[in-house]
């Protein structure tokens, strides 16, 4: 009966709101319609950062049901500090993350290295190197990258998350997440040069 | 406009991966489902397990009755 309702249920429901906006009405009235709205907006691209980080479908699908039902049943909690976006993508990450720690029983995906702040590597990899370098060879070299490395450059270049907004998803202080910027743009430049002919 | 193909490999993983997501959000609303129909047992049989807990404890889950009203009604307005 639910079901042969449910698109009359959902018909009044405007989809042109905030993510903000949403996650209040569906606070409000606990109607399912409106976690479809945040799903419909946000799946795909989750889905494709869960694929990202783990490299698995069966994983990455795993993975974004957990992440959606944590969602779903933590809404409440949602501060509105951040947009929600930001929120979700905190939550994916970490997922993520943690994820691969559990299954390596490493300890070390995100932490690694991150103590002596103080190297001499030079941070002279432009962006836009990194980010012109066309799709498919970007797909193998982040299939390459360890989840740590992966997951931060995706933030800074998918995402355009600031240097604050990763140091706060991730726990780090500001100068640690510089750090770790640094160093996963030195493994991306040097996978690419290994795997495409030098041609740098 | 500056290029960014980390946006382009999204959209192309948006697109690709539409199954899998369509195949997850069916199985998210069947849990949904699922967490709906026990929150619904739970919340009508909520009462008589409380009673049933109140009998095994050797109370009474009926309404005490109104011995010390002296015989006057409970509303002021009822006959």
């Amino acid at each position: 009966m639910i079901n042969l309702l449910y698109p009359l249920l959902t018909k009044e429901i405007p989809t042109d709101l905030s993510d903000e906006d949403v996650v209040i009405e569906y606070l409000k009235s606990n109607n399912v319609a409106f976690f479809d709205i945040l799903y419909k907006r946000y799946s795909g691209k989750v889905f494709g950062k869960c694929l990202s980080i783990l490299k698995s479908e069966n994983e990455a699908e795993d993975a974004m049901q957990e992440i959606f039902m944590k969602i779903l049943l933590n809404l409440s909690k949602f501060s509105g500090r951040s947009k929600f976006s930001t929120w979700l993508y905190s939550i994916t990450y970490n997922f993520c993350i943690d994820s691969i720690r559990r299954k390596k029983k490493d300890k070390s995906v995100l932490v690694e290295d991150l103590s002596s702040e103080h190297d001499t590597a030079e941070d002279d990899i432009e962006d836009r190197f990194i980010m012109e370098t066309n799709v498919k060879r970007l797909k193998v070299i982040l299939e390459e990258l360890p989840a740590g490395d992966k997951a931060i450059l995706l933030m800074k270049y998918q995402d355009d998350f600031s240097i604050r907004e990763i140091s706060e998803m991730l726990t780090k202080s500001e100068s640690a997440v510089k750090m770790k910027i640094k160093r996963a743009k030195q493994k991306f430049k040097k996978l690419h040069s290994e795997l495409f002919d030098n041609t740098l | 406009m500056r290029i960014n193909n980390f946006k382009e490999l999204e959209r192309e993983q948006i697109v690709q991966y539409q199954k899998n997501t369509d195949k997850v959000h069916k199985s998210i609303s069947s849990n949904v489902g699922i967490l709906g129909f026990i929150g619904d047992i739970f919340e009508l049989y909520l009462s008589r397990i409380f009673g049933l807990f109140i009998s095994a404890t050797g109370g009474s889950p009926t309404e005490p009755d109104n011995k010390n009203n002296n015989g006057r009604p409970k509303y002021p307005n009822t006959i």
